[in-house]
């Protein structure tokens, strides 16, 4: 790569090159540590056997199902659950009805680690993909129900009057006041929905799934073959940068008008 | 014909074919019901403004006089008595609010913030964007059209509310403390923008201040409300000179009048506090 396109990549996933500057400490350390034998190189290897075992692991083929077969269960869980979350967040946002019926259900369900509801997924769809995308989707779920539902309702009242007294009808009411007024709330719900959903799927792969990064991770572990472990540590994260990364610009892209602070 | 406000909520703010007067006001009475008991916000209000009149209203904190505005802009319903609103257009909608804070919609460009009413009652782009710019021009904002809200100071921004009414085309203009945020220069200056614009759309206005100084300048008349429940108290003639300026605060008889004002609020703004201060 060309120190320009790097640049360019740094850009785009908005790497500020002080962050890159500690990340090369770090993995000097990294290095260093376990080639001095300060830290036992079988349980930490040196940075660089971790950077082969991803590159071998990439160029070779045998990494990358996984890595296609985390990123599938990832997508596949965020959508089924953005588009469920988004309509039960929006009617318990505007109708104090719905939002009285559902919401013992939501605060009773929503601090669940979704993990935990993997067994009960099991059961009901059997150990399969059906069973893990799910157990991906509840936690993306309730995290974006929740956003949305405070997004919306947090809208200012007094942009609602504006709307009403300047002749919007309900349905302008809400595709041009309160929806654009509660996005931000909303593009945050899908940012941490994602998130979340990657860290569940990960660890679904890793007590169950057959395939996957996680399974990666587990699966090394168990045979000591520590740099491929620590090359799908560093997969998860790059794969987690680059996505909510993605998400963050598209909600900068769509929220120009908002002004943030940075406070120190 | 009656019109419903806020949607769904029936209320005998009517629009009216022919009244003796723009807005009549009679017999207004808001109640809130709450499980600790009725609160009476407004009581017994009759109030008539005239076509083309700049008309005041002035009272403690807590008296009202939002609520006022709103039950006249269709916000809140009206429960207990009568709003009637004429209309000498049967498009044109009865009123347009001005916000004391602007309330702009701030994913909203200049431009489409003003053209928003227009937008709403289906006119099409190229005609709602000629009328949005041509009253930008008139209220000065004529190269911020591509603006957005935070980029803008509050007086530009209030520019843009009053802007956003006029496009309106209301039959009444209805302004809730629009200066109140703004600081003591910016509030001058905007008051004789405010005379200028009046002078030159000829609306008829509903303006609820806290600022006495603003209401004997720009009122045709200053209507004195109580301590809650809101009820008009007096009501005073301001027979000042128009066209009007900044400079005739400094006369005597802006001094009279402004005396008069305050004569009459001094009481209701001690009750008012009185009740602040006992819970």
């Amino acid at each position: 790569m060309t120190g320009a396109a790097a640049r360019q990549t740094l850009r785009a996933v908005r790497v500020d090159a002080r962050s890159l500057a500690a990340a090369g400490i770090l993995v000097a350390g990294w290095e260093f540590l376990p080639r001095r034998g300060l830290l036992n190189p079988a349980y930490f290897p040196p940075a660089s056997q971790v950077v082969a075992a991803l590159a071998e692991g990439l160029s070779a083929g045998e990494l990358l199902p996984h890595v296609a077969a985390t990123v599938s269960r990832l997508l596949v869980a965020f959508f089924l659950a953005a588009l469920p979350g988004l309509g039960v967040g929006v009617a318990m946002g505007l109708s104090g009805t719905v939002r009285r019926v559902a919401d013992p259900y939501v605060a009773l369900l929503y601090p669940i680690p979704k993990v935990a509801l993997l067994p009960l997924m099991l059961i009901l769809f059997g150990v399969g993909e059906r069973a893990f995308v799910l157990t991906g989707a509840l936690t993306a779920f309730f995290q974006i129900v929740v956003n949305t539902m405070d997004g919306i309702r947090q809208v200012d009242p007094t942009l609602v009057e504006v709307g009403r007294n300047y002749g919007a009808t309900r349905f302008r009411l809400f595709w041009k006041v309160v929806l654009p007024a509660a996005l931000p709330g909303i593009l945050t719900g899908l940012r941490l929905g994602l998130g979340l959903t990657l860290v569940t799927v990960v660890a679904v792969e890793f007590a169950i799934a057959k395939s996957g990064l996680g399974h990666v991770v587990w699966g090394s572990w168990q045979t000591l073959t520590t740099p491929r472990m620590y090359a799908a540590f560093v997969a998860v994260g790059l794969l987690g940068l680059l996505l909510t990364r993605g998400l963050k610009r598209l909600q900068d892209r769509l929220l120009a008008w908002q002004t943030s602070v940075d406070v120190w | 014909m009656a019109e419903r406000a806020g949607g769904t909520l029936p209320t005998a703010r009517v629009r009216a074919e022919a009244t003796e007067a723009k807005v009549v006001v009679r017999g207004l009475s808001v109640r809130y019901t709450s499980s600790r008991g009725t609160l009476t916000a407004l009581e017994d209000i009759s109030l008539s403004v005239q076509a083309g009149e700049f008309c005041c209203v002035v009272g403690p904190s807590g008296c009202g006089k939002s609520t006022l505005l709103r039950v006249l802009a269709g916000l809140i319903p009206c429960a207990e008595g009568e709003v009637r609103i004429r209309s000498d257009g049967p498009q044109r909608p009865l009123t347009a609010m001005v916000f004391q804070d602007y309330a702009l919609l701030p994913w909203r460009t200049v431009l489409d913030n003003v053209a928003f009413g227009p937008e709403n009652r289906g006119v099409p782009r190229a005609e709602r964007y000629r009328l949005a710019r041509e009253i930008l021009a008139k209220v000065g904002l004529s190269g911020f059209e591509h603006a957005y809200p935070h980029q803008l100071s509050g007086g530009m921004k209030q520019r843009v509310g009053i802007a956003r009414a006029l496009a309106n085309d209301p039959e009444v203009l209805l302004m809730d403390e629009p200066l109140a945020a703004l600081d003591a220069q910016t509030r001058n200056l905007m008051q004789e923008e405010l005379l200028r614009i009046w002078a030159e759309f000829g609306k008829t206005v509903v303006y609820v201040t806290h600022a006495i100084d603003e209401a004997v300048l720009l009122g045709d008349r200053v209507v004195v409300m109580t301590a809650r429940p809101g009820r008009v108290k007096a009501v005073v003639p301001v027979d000042l000179e128009r066209p009007r300026t900044l400079e005739q605060k400094g006369s005597a008889h802006f001094a009279r009048l402004y005396n008069e004002v305050w004569q009459l609020l001094r009481e209701e703004v001690s009750a008012a506090s009185r009740e602040a201060g006992g819970g």
